[in-house]
This record gives structure tokens, sequence and C-alpha cells, in this order.
């Protein structure tokens, strides 16, 4: 199975080789990754014919960045399509389990949902833990399907998956947005728990970041209830 | 006079709702301004809010249609700018990728 797996990457240097070293031992699959205008521009130690690198030198969003590499795996025809992010949050070793799960469900669409993604302190955290809480129970509400983390950057798409969403161009923070194309579009959504490593960099979710995209899941979801069929 | 305020009212929601539905306008800040904008229009639009209009500032009813009509007018002007701001934006989301897909495509 020709498999792409999709590194979105901003400032971080210090992970995404280990990261890419990591998969190219364990699976058979190419890697793009894409730097998001990193202040320092990503270096990839081992590029080869496995290993793509693109960079933006505007910093786009990771929704650009995750249509140009949805648009890639369209057009050179692969048939799996894996988002990881490139900080060090995800395991690597998750990939193989997102797969196992697509294969067995017969997934279009397979979501590595966080199982300890709430489990901070501080004044943010919580502002972040309520945006979050209102954002997965109105999605839950609205397409009443069972997913407890609709920002999960751990992502699978299938060959029908990456066709049906490679004309999505989403917003800054995308995967709720791709989760709702996907069950618009009819795609079957599956998902796997996985647990989260402490990352090694800041998150870049500000409490401003976090109300624009509060306001911005508000949005989509109005135009996920008027664009269903 | 109430017939012209439902007929414009609806008018605005429906023209605003095809817009959404055939991706004239995108879900973005100015789309959701605009929805608010055609809201407002229809809530000035509605009986019980031109009433007080006319009460507290001694409006005669032939100047309440002037005023309807303004604001139908500025909506469809709004609504043309958004489009219009939405679509130079869409292009230049789609060239930015164009642009990045080749090339990548030229380093294989």
């Amino acid at each position: 199975m020709k498999t792409l797996i999709f590194l979105p990457c901003f400032n971080d240097n210090d992970t995404v080789n280990g990261l890419v070293k990591e998969i190219l031992a364990k699976y058979q699959a190419r890697c793009i990754v894409i730097d998001d205008g990193s202040q320092v521009p990503i270096i990839i130690d081992q590029e080869n014919d496995n290993v793509i690198l693109h960079r933006f030198e505007r910093n786009q969003g990771i929704g650009i960045c995750s249509a140009l590499a949805l648009n890639y795996a369209k057009h050179e025809g692969y048939d799996a399509f894996i988002r990881i992010d490139s900080d060090g949050e995800h395991n690597v070793s998750d990939i193989e389990r997102l797969m196992s799960e697509a294969s067995a469900s017969k997934a279009n669409v397979v979501t590595g949902q966080r199982t300890n993604f709430n489990k901070k302190s501080g004044l943010l955290d919580f502002l972040k833990n309520i945006g979050k809480t209102f954002i997965n129970l109105s999605s839950r509400k609205l397409t009443k399907i069972e997913i407890n983390d609709w920002w999960s950057g751990m992502m699978y798409f299938d060959k029908k998956a990456i066709y049906s969403l490679s004309s999505v161009r989403p917003g800054t923070y995308p995967e709720a947005e791709y989760y709702l194309s996907a069950i618009s579009k009819d795609l079957i959504i599956s998902t796997i728990d996985i647990e989260q490593n402490i990352r090694d960099g800041e998150s870049t979710m500000s409490l401003k970041r976090g109300i624009i995209v509060v306001l911005r899941f508000c949005i989509v979801a109005l135009s996920y209830l008027i664009k269903r069929r | 006079m109430l017939t012209m305020q439902l007929i414009l009212s609806f008018f605005i929601l429906i023209l605003y709702l095809i817009c959404l539905r055939r991706g004239l306008l995108d879900f973005d800040f100015m789309g959701m301004s605009l929805g608010l904008f055609s809201l407002i229009v229809v809530l000035i639009n509605s009986k019980t809010f031109i009433s007080y209009i006319g009460y507290f500032l001694s409006i005669e009813s032939s100047q309440i249609t002037i005023i309807i009509v303004l604001f139908g007018f500025l909506f469809l002007i709004s609504l043309l700018t958004a489009i219009l701001f939405n679509k130079m934006k869409m292009n230049q989301i789609e060239l930015t990728l164009k642009i990045a897909l080749l090339e990548l495509l030229d380093k294989e």
C-alpha cells in the first residue's frame, strides 16, 4: 500500500529529524515534511527519495499545509495518508494502530483521539478545556458521531477520503473541519485512543487564537448544517 | 407597508443563504459579519422595531420606507463586496497551493 506520512512543521527543528528517522525505520512509507515558515528553516538530515521537504517562506497556517499535502497525495495516487504532529506529541507506534483500525473497520478516516489532552492546570488551560468541551459536545450533538477529540492532529485518510477531502480549504486549525467534511461526504469515521506525549515546544494555541478557533468552529458547524445533504 | 417589510426580510435572508450554499460566500469573518448584518436588517424591518423608531424619532411612515430601502441597498452592496473579497481570497489560496504543488512535483 502506497502510504504518505505528513508532518507539518513550525519551529520543530529539534524533534522532526528523530521522528522522520523513526518513521522510515518502522514503516514502508514516504514522508512529506512541510515547513510552515519556521524562524530557522527546517533541515532534514537524511533527505532522500523517501523524504520530501517543502518550505513556505511565510507562515500560511496548518490548513494550507494540510491541503497541500493532501493534494500532493491525490496527485501522486497514494492509497493512504497519515498526519502526525512533528513536535513529538504523537507516538510513531500509533501509526500502525491507525492503519490496523482502518483495515479492520473499513473506515475511510481514522482519528487518534487523545485520552489525556485535558489534564493540565492553569487559567489558560482551564479556558482551553472549556472551549474544547464546547466544541466536542456540540460536534457530537450535531453529527451524532462519538468522537471525543475533534482537534486531534493524528489522522488517517484512505484513498477515497484523500480524493474527497483534497478540495477542502480549511482554516488555521483544520482537524474539526476535515472531520465534519468527511461526515457530510458520507465517509466512514473510526477512532482509536492514543496517549499524548508532553510537548517539547510550547503550544501554538494562545487565548486569542483559541477564541478565533471557537468562532471559526461555530461558522464551520453552521456550514455543515446548511451544506449537509 | 408590512408586506414590503416581510418581503424584504425574507429576500435578504434567502439571498444570504443562497450565497452560502452556492459557495459564493465563505464562512469566514466577513461572511459571518454579513450574516449578522442581514439579521440586523431583518430586525430593523420588524414591525415592533419600526414602530419604536417611528415613535422615538418621530419619523413618518414614508421616511421609514426610505430607510428600509436604503438598508436593503446597503445590504446588497455589502453582499457583493463580500463575494468579491471572498473570491479574491480563494484565488490567492488556490494560487499558493498550485505553486507549492508544482514546486513539490518538480523535486520528484
